[in-house]
């Protein structure tokens, strides 16, 4: 018997998001609590160890390796440069080999034969990635930023974090993206779609520099193209051909236009792939569980309703059986075209309500954000 | 924590799993220990939640409704010991397989030998080999790209093999003085535990290079001379090392070790400790065959008088292994266990998508038919790996499963499926039993943590799993050999306890099934074909036994060993669905 599915918010019209910023080690915050911040802004910075890079000087050489050391013309510790002699045999003053540096570094250790040569450290800037106000500070490791606006979290992700404009091209959330709305008029804009199949979508979505893509589903031979090419993308639904949720689908297109932050993080990540379209001049919630409660949209997460948008009508108090015998905790949905079926818990993600038109009327494209 | 002067009378025993975390109450009824009442919930190791001890206390909440006695403080935390009141229990207990595999880099000098000895002694261990580096392979020096991986991605372990005892130890010893040199920036906390299991000689120059910094772990060669393998302490090594390295890490471990009695040990673990007691209690002769497909973990173990053998495949199984077992097998290996058909796009949309989500139930046939074909393969591969470990060498018996009294199968997908047909059709062609066996199942997911409470209970262990820790599915007789199909393969007469007499010709090629319930005994004699050994050592030679009935009664399977199955995919389906519903129909036709 299964139970109760954790309880996650998969989507959010309005909502109070926090995020936290950390560095991989520590180092220096460069903001504090109550400063505004934007996507873009650094709000800490450290050094990060440079690669190690190790050279075997005895095959290079082409001696034993305990005969390395006589020819090696670098110190333990010193700093070289690139090109700077490492290693060498002369013969009658005759350079015969030479190593030479193939990057600016440190000489770690010569050892065994190999010369350990330590890249310079890199600078590693934090940017904000959520635009909003520092509510909170972590001496020598980041901050966290809150900020208003509609969450929509993938269920798969790849690439970096990214922000843009939210462009929706596609006129139903089952309308696949294809290559021809892919141009250059879109550089620096995060597309939605219903459905993805064509991979030229994604090598021009690369080519004429796009920030990103949002979408119902891919199909799965792209997931590998996706990584590859290291644009965020996140995907709402799953593999294959699913249609984006109708509520989904319907906050983007009412927010074409606005600035949203993405992040293409995989999991094992803090919160995993989402877009955030700041809102800061709307009321908000806080960004909160949602309860299984009649009335409330659950997306269908396993065939044959696999992608399905629902509404909870009944919530048996004891476990059922579904129709192949398994006992489960779960709920009654009502399918759009009226049928009732009990789907346990675990296959079951909570949409929330659906947005109200009435309640927030979508903003102008040109009224982007407070903090712009 | 328990009062060492109370005897314990009551427990609460949980596994927490990569997908679901049981938890089962066991208490005195009438002076005997008995599982009281069991409950699940989706793990919560991983997500927004990321604190496995949340759906711990989902489990045990239900189980304080089940049961109606509370058995959480008001700080959600196990009531330990029992209250005067009946609130809480004596000890509470904890067995976890939801952490991720060791990564283990083995360095050895040569590729054979000492190197097949470490990757063997992995193949037992909750670890993944990721590479292999043969130093003798290249002259004993490194590659670039090999330092690079070092250095770029620690492993969680450098196994260092290599060397025969009393053999040089200039090739360790340099070894030794590259690795301390690769992590010599990095944290010592973030540097990989290195466990040396070569050259006895070396250990000392080893130990005076990587001492100080590394967390260095000594244990016998694995390879002492060419002829003897010694894996045995480098595989409890392992086995400590998931325990402390990695199940530590899993979120809400503290906060769960500090309510457990005591150590929290692997589910893997816990669970070779039932299956030993099980042959031991039940004096089998032939042993106990052990299968465990969970959702991320595949476990096999063989426990014959005093010996064990097992062999795991970390992240290989039906919910978050389900990549891995995609990646090692290939989609054809899988739908080849489908009785319908189904085109390879939308079998890899499926795939991806149940991975996506691994904690979902299947809703449909199909989908639980996908999930079975998964499992056979997460099986077929872990069998593959004791075969080859243990069993090589047992003469005919070297490409079968060798005879064993009893098939205890358990896993999530095993022990939930309602049809027992199709879970013992996937047994049947996954694991390919062999002679006379009977076969239960861990239907309360109970096994692994019984394992732990044998070592502070074993009386309340030994009660519970022998009046509640098992449900009979049955008898297989399953004869080793190959025939044309629908050649006699061997008559059967089955004489049950109120003197009705069944007698059938069993055609080869297919299975049949005889009905003896549940609690019911009968002699079967068995005369096989010259082209059949039913575990007897001889073809033709034919034998009488003692059976226990079960859900499905007596299974014979007369598709021989190692099962082949038509190479035409139409061919094929039929014959997966004749033998599907010949598992769910009873055979009484010939009576």
């Amino acid at each position: 018997m299964t139970t109760t599915a954790p309880r996650e918010t998969f989507f959010s019209p309005s909502s109070e998001i926090v995020r936290r910023r950390l560095l991989p080690i520590p180092g220096e915050v460069l903001v504090h609590v109550g400063d505004r911040v934007q996507a873009d802004d650094i709000v800490a910075k450290t050094k990060l160890p440079g690669g190690l890079h190790v050279i075997d000087l005895a095959q290079a050489l082409k001696v034993s390796v305990h005969k390395v050391r006589r020819y090696v013309c670098v110190q333990e510790g010193q700093e070289i440069a690139k090109g700077d002699l490492l290693a060498a045999i002369r013969y009658l003053g005759l350079t015969r080999r030479a190593v030479r540096a193939p990057f600016a570094g440190t000489v770690q250790r010569v050892d065994e034969g190999y010369l350990f040569l330590r890249r310079h450290p890199q600078n590693y800037l934090l940017r904000a990635y959520l635009p909003g106000r520092v509510i909170e500070e972590y001496p020598h490791q980041g901050v966290a930023i809150r900020t208003i606006g509609a969450l929509i979290r993938g269920i798969w992700g790849s690439g970096g974090e990214t922000q843009g404009i939210l462009v929706t091209m596609v006129d139903g959330p089952n309308k696949p993206l294809t290559w021809r709305q892919v141009s250059l008029r879109y550089r620096g804009t995060i597309l939605v779609g219903g459905t993805l199949a064509d991979p030229r979508v994604l090598l021009r979505a690369r080519q004429f520099h796009l920030h990103g893509l949002v979408l119902g589903s891919i199909a799965p031979q792209l997931r590998s193209l996706c990584e590859r090419i290291s644009l965020p993308v996140i995907v709402t639904e799953g593999m294959g051909y699913i249609p984006m949720a109708e509520p989904i689908f319907a906050l983007l297109r009412s927010l074409h236009g606005h600035i949203a932050v993405l992040s293409g993080r995989g999991e094992g990540q803090d919160n995993g792939p989402e877009l955030i379209i700041p809102l800061p001049s709307q009321e908000a919630s806080e960004e909160k569980s949602p309860a299984w409660e009649k009335g409330v949209l659950v997306r269908i997460t396993r065939p044959p309703f696999l992608g399905l948008v629902g509404e909870i009508v009944s919530l048996p108090p004891a476990p059922q059986e579904t129709s192949i015998g398994i006992e489960a905790e779960g709920a009654e949905v009502r399918l759009p075209d009226g049928r009732r079926l009990f789907v346990p818990f675990v296959n079951l993600e909570l949409l929330g309500k659906a947005p109200s038109q009435e309640k927030s009327p979508p903003p102008s494209p040109t009224n982007t954000s407070a903090d712009r | 924590m328990s009062d060492d002067n109370k005897p314990i009378e009551s427990a609460l025993v949980a596994d927490i799993g990569s997908t679901l975390t049981h938890v089962c109450l066991i208490d005195q009824v009438e002076g005997i220990y008995r599982l009281i009442a069991c409950a699940s919930a989706p793990t919560t190791a991983y997500g927004a939640e990321g604190d496995i001890t949340i759906g711990l206390r989902r489990a045990i909440e239900k189980i304080e409704r089940i049961a109606q006695r509370p058995l959480l403080n008001r700080e959600g935390e196990p009531i330990s010991p029992e209250q005067d009141t009946g609130e809480g229990t004596d000890i509470f207990l904890a067995t976890s397989s939801a952490a991720p595999p060791l990564e283990c880099i083995i360095v050895g000098l040569t590729n054979d030998l000492s190197i097949q000895s470490a990757q063997r002694a992995c193949a037992t261990a909750n670890a993944i080999v990721t590479h292999t580096i043969a130093l003798g392979a290249r002259g004993r020096r490194w590659d670039k790209k090999t330092l690079a991986l070092l250095h770029q991605s620690p492993p969680d372990v450098i196994l260092m093999v290599g060397g025969v005892d009393t053999g040089p130890t200039a090739p360790l010893e340099s070894a030794a003085r590259v690795l301390a040199n690769i992590y010599e920036d990095i944290n010592p906390e973030q540097r990989p535990v290195i466990v040396f299991a070569g050259n006895q000689e070396a250990r000392r120059p080893v130990a005076a290079i990587l001492g100080e910094g590394f967390d260095l772990r000594v244990v016998d060669n694995v390879r002492p001379n060419a002829h003897i393998e010694s894996p045995g302490e480098l595989q409890r090594e392992l086995s400590d090392l998931y325990s402390q390295n990695k199940l530590a890490t899993l979120p809400g471990y503290r906060r769960l070790r500090r309510w457990c009695s005591s150590a929290i040990l692997s589910s893997s673990e816990a669970l070779s400790i039932t299956l030993r007691f099980i042959a031991r209690r039940n004096k089998l002769p032939q042993g106990v065959l052990g299968i465990d497909v969970g959702g991320n973990t595949t476990y096999v173990g063989a426990a014959r008088s005093e010996m064990y053998q097992w062999a795991t495949s970390p992240n290989m199984g039906t919910s978050y292994g389900l990549r891995h077992v995609v990646k090692e097998s290939g989609l054809r290996d899988i739908r080849r266990w489908l009785p319908f058909p189904m085109q390879t796009r939308e079998l890899v949309s499926y795939l991806e998508n149940a991975s996506l989500r691994p904690q979902g139930v299947p809703q449909t046939m199909e989908d639980l038919l996908i999930l079975h074909a998964l499992a056979r393969q997460a099986l077929l591969l872990t069998m593959r790996r004791i075969r080859g470990q243990f069993w090589v060498g047992e003469d005919a018996l070297m490409r079968t499963t060798p005879p064993f009294d009893l098939l205890a199968a358990r896993g999530g997908l095993l022990s939930h499926t309602v049809q027992d047909g199709l879970t013992v059709l996937t047994i049947l062609d996954a694991a390919q039993p062999t002679g006379l066996i009977r076969l239960v199942i861990d239907w309360a997911s109970l096994w692994p943590q019984l394992g732990a409470l044998a070592q502070v209970a074993p009386l309340a262990a030994a009660q519970v799993l022998e009046r509640d820790g098992f449900r009979e599915l049955g008898t297989i007789i399953a004869p080793i050999g190959e025939a044309r199909d629908g050649d006699r393969a061997l008559h059967l007469r089955i004489i049950r306890q109120d003197g009705q007499v069944t007698e059938a010709d069993i055609p080869a090629g297919t299975i049949r099934r005889f009905p003896l319930g549940l609690n019911e005994q009968a002699t079967v004699e068995v005369r096989p074909s010259r082209h059949f050994d039913i575990g007897l050592g001889r073809k033709g030679l034919g034998g009488k036994a003692q059976v226990r009935g079960g859900s499905l009664g007596i299974i014979i399977d007369t598709r021989g060993r190692p099962l082949g199955l038509p190479q035409d995919a139409r061919r094929r389906r039929a014959k997966l669905q004749e033998w599907l519903g010949s598992l769910i129909h009873d055979d009484n036709s010939s009576s």
